[in-house]
Order: structure tokens, then C-alpha cells, then sequence
């Protein structure tokens, strides 16, 4: 394993909410320069696989769907320590590529010494929306938490 | 047992794209039904081709397969330009090809390592195979990421590609662009070449199938993105000549439809085929290579077909590295096609076998037929009659065993179910 770090923003740029990871990574690229390698979308979970290989940190932006916060609420789950929550229903803007990654990275020893999901609870992820008003308020927090766990603070 | 009957249901096939089920009835050791049953919902792609655009069918027809898009939009590309009666240059040409090879190398490392692996060590899946042989899931995994590292240089992503268009490319990469694939291809080569050695390694069972092989041929090298059909009946015929001798049926079982090949049934497209018809046009130390690892010419092993897809891997990689090294960036992307009242075909290799396509477009340029026949389609046949043979080869496993066995023996072929189901054949009937 390398000493590098990456971070992935996950999504569906027109699925409403789902966008939120996409958006940050983007957002995030110039800000990090070239110490940071940052990769807007994952398609499934080998690519999502083959991009934590020789990255010593990894950060997951994702857009998250519950009914136990409220929109905009931003997570963060440490998938060293366990698996990314399960979406509550079976389909997805963009496939389980978390889900299936992190079985698959575990399964092949490829675990990054910190590997952590930055996630903000979504309201809308119809295909066509817009982000919807929580979230596009979040935006900005949920860049700086990601920020924040790619230099392990907690802000 | 004399008057024993068995029954072997599957519901859900496990590593196949799709929904498809096995249902197996054998009596006194012989298989008196077979059906792979595919219930896949049929997806309506030809109906929802007709009316939209010419130039849209390549970006539209992507959309039936998330694995082998690029076999989708070359074949659509090849018709429409068929219709339009331009012909692409070379050095286009060559850039598809270069894309193609992404694919092949991402499709097929995916089935080789995480699909039909497991099989062989009877494993339910690719996580068992990663904890076991995790050397062996990170080279497929490494052959993978560079198929679509190829696909993203070339096609401007590495699922659906949008850069593809009727005529060429909306943007042709420069020399320096695709310079750093070089050394990624390089290593995939060596990784495919190790996965082929690998594969001498497995416990493959024996069967020996006798169907008829249908594949693509170039009489200028393997065939990937263009040719004529060759059969080894004999047959030699064009894309546009594809109905005469390809019929498809419904079956009651299937959301996909049968083919019959100049009346026969069963036949096999893909990649024991392709070896079959092409693989002399191999390089020499790949034919080597293969014979090293065991993998005789033809081979009508279907559980061998792990081995062939590895050989093309390192082919892939082989020719990739042919194209990037030869690259000159062409003068335009792009040549004319302007949509005319015209009939067009098209056929490519897809990773699973030959893939037709076939469009009518009015003088406005808007389709007004459509007819895709995707390679697993045309193989259902050809895979049951291999779950029959299975089974009755293997009469004295238990139940459970034999249901595994018969997977496996549908697995094989690497069928992509969500390809196949998607005619339109719809009567309404208004009192």
C-alpha cells in the first residue's frame, strides 16, 4: 500500500441529490491541487476497487437516502470499522458500487489504512431534478467535511 | 433408478448479467426438458428506434448493455454509414478498433476473473475467489481498469462512451493523449499472458460439443469491429445478407428470441467461434501461448472457453499496443453522413459473439425499422443443448450438484440476458 490519498465523489449527475458527490469532488479538485487524487464517479465497484489501490487514506463523497435525518443532514462512517449503510430500497442512481466495493476491497486485502464516507442526506433523486434546496445548502459543508476527513480532523 | 424423475429448478442464475432460471426434468438419466428461461423484461429497444434519428442509434442502442456498449455503437455506426453509403477511413477506423479493445479487455476480464473463475474452484463468487486467490482477482482487476482506461481516453468515458458517432468522432485524441496508455497496455499484455498460463492450472471438465460456430471474419486480422460472416458450414455471407440465413423465433420460455442458422439449431457465436474461424490469424507466440496453456484449435470444450477469453485478452492488449504505437492523429474526425431513404447493416464482434444490426431510415433520416440480434440471443439454443448434454454426462450427482454443474455449464458462454431481451413484437387488437 502507497501513502497517497484519494477522494471519490460517487453519483448520478441527473438524478437529482445523487449529483451532491459529483459535485463536490469537482468542487474540491482545485482546492487540493495535485496532494490529493480526485475522481469524480465510479461506475461500479471494480473501478471504485481498482481506484483505493496504493491509496493510504480514501474519501467517499456520496449522497445518502434515509428517513431518519432530515435533508442536508451530512454522516460520516468510518469503513474500516463497517460497512456503508444500505440504502433502503434495492435501486440506486448509480449501482451499490460502495456496498460491493467495500466487500470486494476487504475480501482482497486492499482496505486503505483510512478509508471514510462523507455522505449528506438527499431529498429528491428523480431523475432530471434539480438538487433540492437542503442539499444545495449543504454543499459546502459537506466539501469541507470531506476536506476535513482526507486530513483526518474532524471539522 | 428405472421411472425415476427429476426436477432441478433454478430461479435466479447467479454471475450472469440478466434474470434468466434453469428448469431441468430428467427422467431414467435422460433430459426430457431443458430451458434456460429468461424473463427479463423485454426492453422494447427496436421500438423505441423507430422515429428517433438516424445518427441517434448508436448513443441509443449503447444503452441496452453497460458491458459491451462500444459492440452496440459500432454496429449501429456500421449500418447507418451502410444507409448513407460513407465508409469511414482507415485511421478511423482504427481508432474504433482501439476501442474496441477496451472493451473486450474490461468485458472479458470481468467474466474471467469474477464470473466464470469461481466455478472452478466451486465458489459461490468472486469475494470467495478475492480471499483465496487475491493475486489472481487483482490482475483481472489491473486488465480491467486499463480496458477502461482505453475506453475514457477514446470514447470520453468508460461506460457508455459519448464520443463515438456515426461517421467517426465528435473528438479525436492527440498522439500525447493516448501516449500514456502505452505502458498500462504493456502490463496488461504480461497480466493477460499470466491469467492464460493460470488457466492450464484449473480443473476444466470435459465436454465436447458439436455446434455449428458463426463469427465475424477479416480477412485483414482478427475480427473485432468489422468483417463478413463466416460459418464453419461454409457459409460466407454479408451483414446485409444477414436475414437470409438468421431467422429468430419466439419460444414460450423466453423473453429472448431463438435463431437458427440456415435452418439449424443449435449454433454458437463468440469466442470458442471465433478461435474456431480466426485463431489462425493470430500472432504465432500467441497460438504459443495457448497451446502451452493446453487450449487446443478448435476447441469445443465450452468449459474451456475461460482459456480463449484469456488469449484474446492478451490479443486485445496486443493490438491495442499496435494501434497506439502506429496512431497519427487523423486529419478530421469526423467524415459526412447524410441520412438518406436507405436500408443498413452492420456487424461487429461483440465480447459474446457476432452482433447484427440492421435499420431502415426514411429521407428525413428517421428510422423506421429497426432489428438488433445480440449474441446471447442467437447462443440460447446452443446453451441448452449444453445443459442437456451436462446433465446427462452427470446423471449420478446429486440435485444440488447438478444444479451447480448445469450453472456452470450456462456460464460458459458468458450470457448477457439484459442484451438479449429486448425485442418488440407487440399486436393491439381494439374492439
Amino acid at each position: 500500500m502507497g501513502d497517497g490519498a484519494v477522494l471519490v465523489g460517487l453519483g448520478a449527475r441527473d438524478r437529482g441529490d445523487d449529483a451532491a458527490g459529483l459535485i463536490v469532488a469537482a468542487r474540491l479538485r482545485p482546492r487540493l491541487g495535485g496532494r490529493v487524487r480526485v475522481v469524480e464517479g465510479c461506475a461500479d465497484a471494480l473501478m471504485l476497487v481498482a481506484e483505493l489501490d496504493g491509496a493510504a487514506t480514501a474519501v467517499v463523497v456520496d449522497a445518502l437516502r434515509t428517513a431518519d435525518a432530515a435533508p442536508g443532514t451530512l454522516s460520516r462512517v468510518d469503513l474500516r470499522a463497517g460497512a456503508p449503510p444500505r440504502p433502503p430500497a434495492r435501486v440506486s442512481g448509480h449501482g451499490d458500487a460502495l456496498g460491493t466495493g467495500w466487500r470486494l476491497a476487504r475480501a482482497l486485502g486492499a482496505v486503505p489504512r483510512r478509508w471514510l464516507l462523507v455522505g449528506v442526506v438527499g431529498a429528491d433523486f428523480t431523475l432530471g431534478a434539480p438538487l433540492s434546496a437542503p442539499v444545495r445548502a449543504a454543499l459546502e459543508p459537506l466539501a469541507a467535511a470531506a476536506a476535513a476527513a482526507l486530513d483526518g480532523s474532524t471539522a | 433408478m428405472a421411472g425415476e424423475t427429476r426436477t432441478i429448478r433454478t430461479e435466479a442464475l447467479a454471475r450472469v448479467e440478466g434474470e434468466g432460471a434453469l428448469h431441468l426434468k430428467l427422467k431414467d438419466g435422460r433430459a426430457e426438458e431443458v430451458r434456460l428461461a429468461i424473463y427479463e423484461a423485454p426492453r422494447f429497444f427496436e421500438g423505441l428506434l423507430r422515429g428517433r434519428r438516424f445518427d441517434e442509434a448508436p448513443d441509443i442502442t449503447a444503452r441496452i448493455c453497460g458491458i459491451c456498449p462500444v459492440a452496440y455503437q459500432t454496429s449501429a455506426m456500421l449500418a447507418m454509414e451502410d444507409a448513407a453509403g460513407v465508409e469511414v477511413p482507415p485511421a478511423l477506423r482504427d481508432l474504433r478498433r482501439l476501442l474496441y479493445c477496451g472493451e473486450w479487455l474490461q468485458s472479458h476480464a470481468l467474466h474471467v476473473v469474477l464470473l466464470h473463475a469461481p466455478d472452478f474452484f466451486d465458489l459461490d463468487d468472486g469475494f470467495a475467489l478475492a480471499e483465496r486467490h487475491g493475486d489472481v482477482v487483482r490482475r483481472g482487476l489491473d486488465i480491467k481498469r486499463v480496458g477502461n482506461a482505453i475506453m475514457e481516453v477514446v470514447g470520453g468515458r468508460a461506460v457508455h462512451p459519448v464520443n463515438p458517432r456515426v461517421g467517426g468522432f465528435y473528438r479525436v485524441p492527440t498522439r500525447a493523449e493516448l501516449a500514456p496508455l502505452r505502458p498500462q497496455v504493456e502490463e496488461a499484455r504480461k497480466a493477460a499472458l499470466a491469467t492464460l498460463a493460470w488457466t492450464a492450472t484449473l480443473p476444466i471438465p470435459e465436454l465436447e460439443r458439436h455446434v455449428a460456430f458463426l463469427a465475424v471474419h477479416d480477412p485483414d486480422g482478427y475480427a473485432i469491429d468489422r468483417g463478413t460472416l463466416h460459418a464453419s458450414t461454409g457459409a460466407v455471407f454479408t451483414a446485409g445478407e444477414w436475414d437470409d440465413h438468421v431467422v429468430e423465433r419466439q419460444v414460450p420460455h423466453s423473453t429472448a428470441l431463438h435463431a437458427t442458422l440456415d435452418g439449424a439449431s443449435p449454433y454458437l457465436t463468440g469466442p470458442l467461434a471465433r478461435w474456431a474461424l480466426n485463431g489462425h490469424q493470430l500472432p504465432g507466440w500467441l497460438q504459443d501461448a495457448a497451446a502451452e496453456a493446453g487450449l487446443a484449435r478448435p476447441c469445443r470444450n465450452p468449459f474451456a472457453s475461460i482459456q480463449v477469453r484469456a488469449a484474446e485478452m492478451a490479443w486485445a492488449a496486443d493490438e491495442a499496443l499496435r494501434l497506439i504505437d502506429a496512431y497519427e492523429t487523423p486529419a478530421a474526425p469526423v467524415v459526412d453522413a447524410q441520412p438518406r431513404d436507405a436500408v443498413g447493416y452492420g456487424v461487429s464482434e461483440a465480447p459474446r459473439g457476432a452482433l447484427h444490426h440492421g435499420y431502415a431510415v426514411d429521407g428525413e433520416g428517421l428510422i423506421t425499422r429497426a432489428r438488433i440480434v445480440p449474441p446471447t440471443s442467437q447462443n440460447q439454443a446452443a446453451i441448452e443443448a449444453d445443459i442437456r448434454a451436462t446433465a446427462e454426462a452427470n446423471v449420478a450427482l446429486d440435485d444440488a450438484a447438478l444444479s451447480w454443474r448445469c450453472e456452470q455449464a450456462i456460464r460458459n458462454h458468458d450470457p448477457c440476458i439484459s442484451c438479449s431481451a429486448h425485442f418488440l413484437n407487440l399486436t393491439v387488437e381494439r374492439g
